[in-house]
């Protein structure tokens, strides 16, 4: 699966919150994360949740998660955390490989001083509420 | 950087993360728990010199990881049942 979650400003009404989408993969299985999801290949998608409708809203930040569709949402969130205490005091933005699964995280200035772990809950919790859907 | 400092440090990143794992795991994350990171916090701070301490004063006020002014990225309409991604880089 792939599953983003990116918080978005529309651009004449400064309207901001957080999209996320679900796309599936087929029964496609991996202990590795493959490289073509989600650049070439994102999947289809499943499910989404739409905040600020698009097109055309700026990207402020978001998560990018590529997990195997069966993961347990336990198992998920170990490797999330896992990849974050690599990845803290690094420069924006992240992006690892941990087990089966591969993180992204970017997000602006504004949003990393004011807390860089607030905005990667809001994004998590985003996508974890899709993912329960 | 004095073993005291890079303890410090640590447990802040530490405290950090417990505080998210217990946000994202819709727990409260209890006062004994923060309790028992600050007292170990204090121990630490109280191990310094004052110059560690106001170094780490400084680096903690300035401590967000470096981020781009503005991400080059836009969201895209992806209907349901179709294979593109949910952004693209901006024009």
């Amino acid at each position: 699966m792939y599953l983003a979650a990116q918080r978005v400003v529309a651009p004449k009404s400064k309207q901001t919150g957080i999209n996320a989408f679900l796309y599936a993969h087929g029964g496609r299985r991996w202990h590795v994360p493959p490289s073509d999801i989600p650049d070439r290949d994102p999947g289809r998608l499943e499910r989404k949740s739409i905040v600020v409708k698009p097109p055309g809203n700026r990207v402020r930040s978001y998560l990018d998660i590529i997990a195997p569709d069966d993961l347990k949402a336990e198992e998920l969130q170990r490797r999330l955390m896992a990849f974050l205490r690599r990845m803290q005091g690094s420069p924006f933005p992240w992006e690892a490989v941990e087990g089966p699964c591969l993180f992204r995280i970017g997000m602006d200035a504004e949003l990393a001083k004011a807390g860089w772990s607030r905005e990667v809950a809001a994004l998590a919790v985003a996508g974890a509420e899709l993912l329960a859907r | 950087m004095s073993r005291a400092t890079a303890k410090y440090l640590e447990l802040v990143g530490e405290l950090r993360l417990a505080r998210l794992d217990h946000e994202l795991r819709r727990e409260p994350f209890t006062q004994d728990e923060e309790l028992a990171y600050v007292s170990e916090l204090d121990h630490w701070w109280r191990e310094m010199t004052g110059e560690e301490q106001d170094a780490i004063e400084r680096e903690l006020a300035g401590e967000a990881p470096d981020a781009p002014e503005k991400l080059p990225a836009e969201d895209v309409d992806v209907e349901l049942g179709s294979e593109s991604g949910p952004r693209r880089e901006a024009a």
